[in-house]
């Protein structure tokens, strides 16, 4: 199964083409205020860097956000259209996954160290998403999954390998109230995320996602006074790899794939209400 | 360009794509002048309530539903994306969140297809909704676009060089219509409702002034315009009385439309050429229509003026000028950007 993706909802756009799990290629460019001009280059690019054509891809996928409005569109619009031209399912994954993805990946080796003591651990991507709030999410890296339906992606190296599943809903909360909901979360050194079962005694968790760019800071704060919290600064920008990941995980499930939209962290009032 | 129409026997099939402001619109038309289809998905029910278009959400309404109207433009012409020769997208002037919806969607379409980009502008292809109608039109006349967003005049010369000779200062005609009739209440869009209340008004209630009527130069100003509608209403009460709007519609009306259709005609005169093609939203108001028609006549001038459906945006428009720019070969890489103003 050949996988394209685009990757255009921040300033660094990449597209990356996947046979299955394997990255073939991935182009990208740091230059933010140019997407629309870039965006088929290294779309092209990157198909003839992996020695395939469009024809060729099975399934696409592309950032829906949260994330820059314009860039978004631009990935959504192109992918739409490829998609329905070339009869291949294009899935719509959001930030907050891709970033766990992209966590997970660089902390491969924490996440296997951990899991052998037995230790719980989730990855927390959180985006900094402007008025002051931030978006976040958690994500149970487990060796084994319950239920086959259920997990994002698995990952693994060297025979090793870990389903990635994302536990409870997502959180929308002001920067300045994250401290305290953090620590109400994991009070007693449990995790209990609401609606998500007894919880997680004692884990470890990463916090991820370009809130570092803004609020580095603050959670370098609150991870020195919440053992249970470790941190990726370095996870700061989605990458298409990791989107063709989730697509094609979305493929081997057979979820369905749905009208290509961006999706938004709050409603749109016009003139402020 | 005639002598480039004789050599090509072939049929051409453009595909057009207008997402420029608030309507998604897509169109097949076949060799420059006969449209196939001509869909056009208007967001003014959802605009409606705002009194006017609101970017946001102009864009959120175009990316869900670009795939569907091209798909339902193609199917409707019951002709095939593999016949179609090329794709042809307005890229400017416009709303950036708007622009970029179509603007993807025509490189995706011309990177799959691998058939040409022709990358246009939205003003240049209201002129083109006239040429779509009477392709046997020369070069050599005054074109005016009169819209919600713009209000210019150009001089197209014998060699159909596009030059812009005149444009609005500040609000576009169509923009004074919306806010006027957004002050006194009376709804949105606000071209065809003062248009309608005006036929029962008396033009000649209130004299209203004539801006920049003898400014020397073909630029528009309307802002100063709506500013003394205001200032006069606020200062006489029983001048926005129930009995008396159509005559405040019909005098505010009068004042837009005489502007409009003197300094036009000034133009081709100066220009010494003979025609004169009107097209863009406000181009449907009857008032205007008739005024240009009379003073055509008077004047010894060809008004040329579309059928209502191709005044408004439309994709239809859009390929007929992707037509020409095909002929001349005149292509886009898929590079091309999206610009907020025009720059013919
Ligand atoms: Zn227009």
């Amino acid at each position: 199964m050949n996988i394209l993706s685009v990757e255009s909802s921040t300033g660094r756009l990449s597209v990356a083409v996947n046979q299955n799990e394997k990255l073939l290629s991935e182009t990208s460019d740091h230059n933010s205020m140019k997407h629309m001009v870039n965006i088929m280059g290294l779309l092209g690019q990157a198909l003839s860097r992996a020695k395939l054509t469009i024809k060729d891809i099975d399934v696409f996928g592309v950032n829906v956000g949260p994330g820059d409005f314009t860039g978004t569109r631009i990935g959504v619009s192109v992918v739409k259209i490829l998609s329905w031209l070339e009869g291949k399912p294009a899935f719509g994954i959001d930030s907050l996954d891709i970033f766990a993805l992209g966590i997970s990946y660089r902390n491969i080796s924490f996440i296997t160290r951990s899991l052998k003591k037995n230790i719980p651990v989730l990855v927390m991507p959180c985006l900094d998403v402007r008025k002051s709030e931030v978006y976040f999410a958690f994500y149970n890296v487990t060796s084994e999954v319950n239920d086959e339906d259920k997990y994002l992606a698995k990952i693994g190296t060297g025979g090793m390998h870990y389903f990635i599943s994302k536990a409870g809903e997502n959180f929308l909360v002001r920067n300045c109230d994250l401290e305290d909901l953090l620590n109400g979360l994991t009070a007693n050194g449990v995790l209990k995320i609401p609606g998500c079962g007894s919880g997680y005694r004692n884990p470890e968790i990463l916090i991820g996602g370009n809130c570092f760019i803004n609020y580095g800071k603050m959670l370098s704060n609150i991870a020195r006074q919440n053992k249970i919290f470790n941190l990726d600064k370095k996870t700061t920008y989605p990458r298409a790899r990791h989107l063709n990941i989730c697509a094609y995980f979305n493929a081997v499930r057979k979820v369905k794939a749905k009208n290509l939209v961006p999706v938004y962290v709050r409603e749109f009032v016009p003139f402020g209400g | 360009m005639d002598a480039i129409r004789e050599k090509n026997k072939k049929d051409i099939y453009i595909l057009g794509i207008e997402t420029s402001c608030d309507d998604t619109c897509a169109s097949v038309v076949k060799n420059g002048s006969v449209i196939l289809s001509n869909v056009v998905s208007s967001q003014n029910e959802i605009h409606k309530k705002y009194g006017g278009v609101v970017p946001e959400i102009a864009s959120r309404k175009h990316i869900e539903v670009i795939d569907i109207v091209i798909n339902e433009a193609l199917e409707r012409s019951g002709i095939n994306l593999d016949k179609i020769d090329a794709v042809s997208v307005t890229n400017r002037p416009g709303l950036i969140g708007s622009l970029l919806v179509g603007v993807g969607a025509a490189k995706a379409i011309s990177y799959s297809k691998n058939i040409p980009l022709v990358a246009v502008n939205h003003l240049k292809a209201h002129i083109y909704s006239n040429i779509l109608k009477n392709p046997d039109i020369k070069g050599g006349f005054i074109g005016l676009v009169v819209s919600g967003g713009h209000s210019s005049l150009y001089f197209v010369d014998s060699d159909w060089n596009i030059k812009e000779i005149g444009h609005t200062v500040d609000d576009a005609a169509g923009e004074a219509y919306d806010k006027i009739a957004r002050y006194l209440g009376l709804g949105y869009p606000g071209g065809p409702i003062i248009d309608r209340l005006s036929k029962r008004g008396d033009p000649y209630y209130i004299d209203f002034p004539k801006p920049m009527m003898n400014s020397g130069d073909f630029n528009f100003s309307f802002s100063g315009l709506k500013t003394s509608l205001i200032y006069r209403t606020k200062k006489d009460e029983k001048l926005t009385a129930r009995k008396n709007i159509p005559s405040l519609a019909a005098s505010f009306q009068k004042s837009i439309v005489d502007v409009l259709t003197e300094k036009t005609i000034k133009a081709a005169s100066k220009f010494g050429v003979k025609n004169i093609l009107i097209s863009g939203g406000v181009a449907a108001n009857s008032k205007l229509r008739e005024e240009f028609l009379r003073k055509g006549r008077e004047n010894n001038i060809k008004i040329f003026i579309p059928p209502l459906y191709l005044c408004m945006d439309n994709a239809a428009m859009v390929a007929c000028l992707g037509y020409y720019r095909y002929l001349e070969g005149r292509f886009d890489d898929l590079e091309v950007d999206v610009y907020s103003r025009s720059d013919i």
